[in-house]
């Protein structure tokens, strides 16, 4: 199943290579980074458009680039924004419990959606979920949904079930689920 | 293009051989399509003359600017701001923000592929390391380089 998590869409910012999207989860306000990603329609795009600022949406988030786990004795349910820049994509961590493992990250960006460049009337774009083929990641718990934590570079093991605290240099989103606009 | 920017022109073509980011082959006729498209060559750090039609651009010359630093700033400065840590830790090879720069140089000079945005941008593809995700570089369709940074893209 699709992770997934419901933001508000507080702020989008302008699109110079990439967009940097201001998201609010259980009141707890962070920046996201949304880069371009190849669509199904061959060309690379990012996810958000301006249009989406105020909108609530569920969304598909992934921490990426350098990873950190560390194990928790007791489980806990936060997003931790970084101190020095909560409104940037760097270093926020993300407190829940692992629910799947995959070696192949493709299978489970199934219909996630970019809207950037076109209206809200006219039909969406779907992201070329092939980009992932191959990278290993975790789905994590966390804020009454989920989301995806890259672990391409990450050498240790995670069960299912394990409580971690995981803090991305980048976190990246990958876009949104379309049926639930 | 006024006296100001004839005189940095004939500054960078004369030391050109001593910076590596500029080729051997740079010539005025590309500066001048720098300054013909807007760029600013006193905050200009290199120019590439594409020896092909480049998809996404209007003409064949990609420049670099120090830009500005910051989560939605653009050009060197914001690469060197937001990226080069993710970039040096991504690769091996790659271990400090002259490499980065470099890679970059490297990046618009010969890259492995070049696509499109929905937005009438160049991305260069360049594949750093075996076995892993590339760097895309983003330029504006006037040939200003906005940023890079390493991206899962398809084949």
């Amino acid at each position: 199943m699709l992770p997934q998590i419901q933001a508000s869409i507080e702020g989008v910012g302008p699109k110079n290579g990439q967009r940097r999207v201001l998201l609010n989860i259980q009141e707890t306000k962070f920046g996201t980074f949304d880069g371009y990603k190849q669509s199904e329609q061959d060309v690379l795009q990012v996810a958000t458009p301006e249009w989406m600022s105020g909108m609530t949406a569920p969304v598909v988030l992934m921490a990426t680039m350098t990873v950190d786990v560390t194990a928790l004795d007791e489980q806990s349910d936060r997003i931790t924004p970084a101190t020095n820049d909560p409104q940037g994509w760097e270093n926020h961590s993300y407190s829940g419990v692992i629910a799947s493992l995959h070696d192949d990250t493709a299978q489970v960006l199934e219909d996630v959606y970019l809207f950037d460049g076109i209206s809200e009337s006219e039909s969406d774009v779907g992201l070329d979920a092939a980009s992932y083929t191959g990278v290993e990641s975790a789905v994590l718990e966390v804020c009454g949904g989920a989301i995806l934590v890259d672990l391409s570079a990450f050498d240790s093991e995670l069960s299912v079930g394990d409580a971690v605290a995981i803090t991305a240099s980048r976190t990246d989103l990958l876009g949104y689920r379309r049926q639930q606009l | 293009m006024d006296q100001a920017d004839v005189q940095r022109m004939l500054g960078m073509l004369e030391n050109k051989n001593q910076n590596p980011l500029l080729s051997d082959d740079l010539e005025a006729n590309t500066m001048i399509k720098v300054v013909e498209s807007n760029g600013d060559l006193s905050d200009t750090r290199s120019v590439v003359q594409k020896s092909d039609d480049i998809p996404g651009l209007d003409n064949d010359v990609v420049w670099v600017e120090n830009g500005v630093p910051g989560d939605d700033g653009t050009g060197w400065q914001h690469i060197d701001d937001k990226h080069t840590s993710d970039i040096v830790n991504q690769y091996d090879s790659i271990e400090n923000s002259r490499d980065v720069e470099n890679l970059l140089n490297d990046a618009i000079r010969n890259p492995n592929r070049v696509t499109t945005t929905n937005d009438g941008k160049a991305v260069f593809i360049y594949e750093v390391e075996a076995g892993e995700r590339p760097v895309t570089v983003y330029v504006g369709s006037n040939g200003f380089t906005q940023t890079m940074y390493p991206q899962s893209i398809g084949t």
